[in-house]
């Protein structure tokens, strides 16, 4: 899986230069390379696979659509997370997951996976806690997903979320102080 | 521990992040305060909880990446598509513009007065069941036929050419329309 270091390889650059100068069928190249960490980091926040799908290829259209204003100034893998947060962030807050979780509760969601096979008992175990980062606000949401789900350093964050190390520090004690309480709340009404 | 960044620092401390000096201190508070044992071990679960998540692992579906360059195909379709529009739309507005330009300077140029002389003696020729009602005919003529007419076209065009740069392309080829249609009255009904 790639990593975010802090410039773009020279190959990449090279690369990116031919897919803005017409080799568009390039473009290819970059979405094997990322698909994976893409679809992971949004898989990790989205109980369906066929949303987690649709917002991965969302991310890749539009890093596709916006390659001529990329600067390079920070690696790809970087601009490229960014996207996929933001575009993550637009699909919890809009009508679209509001509806399909109105009428969800916890409890019920506990049972709404199908089949019975182990790796889908894991995935319920989960549903409960993607709930509850779909519900933090886009900014604590952000470094939850970075620092603990992605298991990025704070300064990686940091680049990624443009803000200080501080800030994210700060905002990450705010956000699982806030998971927590909520899970404490879960917990002992025995739905986790 | 009473630091505004208690529970970040407990997380850290679970997962092994903290330097050994930081390590111990808070083993040391786990162990002489059972308070903050209890909510450590309560803490705990949902670490473990995000700790699971992080570690599982999801291969992007295997026709991701062919999905992916068709979205962007289809895209590329569009926006040539969108380019081929703007562009005959530019040209379009352009030519209205400057024929409407042109006119302009017909009317102020000293041979107009023979151009409306023509024009004149040209009006009795339409059929009388093809004409407005003469009043509004002479009228919109009036206008047409004068300045007004010249700067509604010139104007037109340029506001076609205006929301064409600002991709407002339905917007343009209305505005666009209008022009040459003016134009087209300007220039058979009216010379």
């Amino acid at each position: 899986m790639p990593t975010l270091s802090s410039n773009v390889s020279e190959s990449e650059s090279a690369l990116i230069r031919a897919i803005v100068g017409g080799e568009t069928n390039r473009f290819g190249e970059l979405v094997v390379k990322y698909q994976d960490m893409i679809y992971a980091l949004i898989r990790r926040q989205v109980r369906d696979p066929g949303t987690a799908d649709d917002l991965a290829q969302e991310t890749f259209v539009k890093a596709y659509q916006n390659l001529r204003r990329f600067r390079q100034e920070c690696s790809f893998g970087t601009w490229l997370t960014r996207i996929a947060l933001n575009t993550t962030n637009s699909y919890f807050s809009s009508r679209r997951f509001k509806e399909s979780t109105k009428h969800v509760p916890f409890d019920s969601t506990r049972h709404d996976v199908p089949g019975d096979s182990s790796a889908v008992e894991v995935e319920r175990s989960f549903v409960v806690l993607r709930s509850l980062i779909g519900e933090l606000k886009p900014k604590y949401r952000d470094v939850v997903v970075l620092c603990s789900l992605e298991n990025k350093s704070y300064e990686e964050a940091a680049e990624i979320l443009e803000v200080p190390v501080g800030t994210i520090c700060s905002r990450m004690n705010k956000a699982l102080s806030m998971l927590r309480n909520k899970f404490r709340i879960i917990s002992a009404r025995g739905l986790v | 521990m009473k630091t505004r960044l208690d529970t970040l620092r407990l997380f850290d401390f679970w997962r092994g992040r903290l330097s050994q000096e930081e390590t111990r201190e808070i083993r040391e508070e786990l162990e002489i305060s059972p308070e903050l044992k209890k909510q450590f071990d309560a803490d705990s679960q949902l670490f473990s909880e995000l700790r699971g998540l992080s570690q599982q692992t999801y291969p992007a579906p295997g026709d991701f990446s062919q999905n992916v360059l068709r979205m962007a195909r289809k895209l590329n379709a569009e926006i040539d598509e969108q380019f081929s529009l703007t562009r005959v739309l530019g040209y379009s507005a352009a030519c209205s513009a400057v024929l409407g330009a042109a006119l302009f300077v017909i009317f102020l140029s000293p041979e107009y007065g023979q151009l409306t002389l023509g024009t004149a003696s040209g009006i009795q020729t339409i059929p009388a069941e093809n004409r407005l009602s003469p009043e509004t005919y002479s009228l919109v003529l009036q206008y047409l036929r004068g300045i007004y007419g010249e700067l509604l076209i010139l104007a037109l065009a340029l506001a076609g050419l205006v929301a064409l740069g600002k991709r407002r392309q339905e917007a343009a080829i209305i505005l666009c329309c209008l022009s040459w249609i003016l134009l087209f009255i300007r220039i058979f009904c009216t010379l």
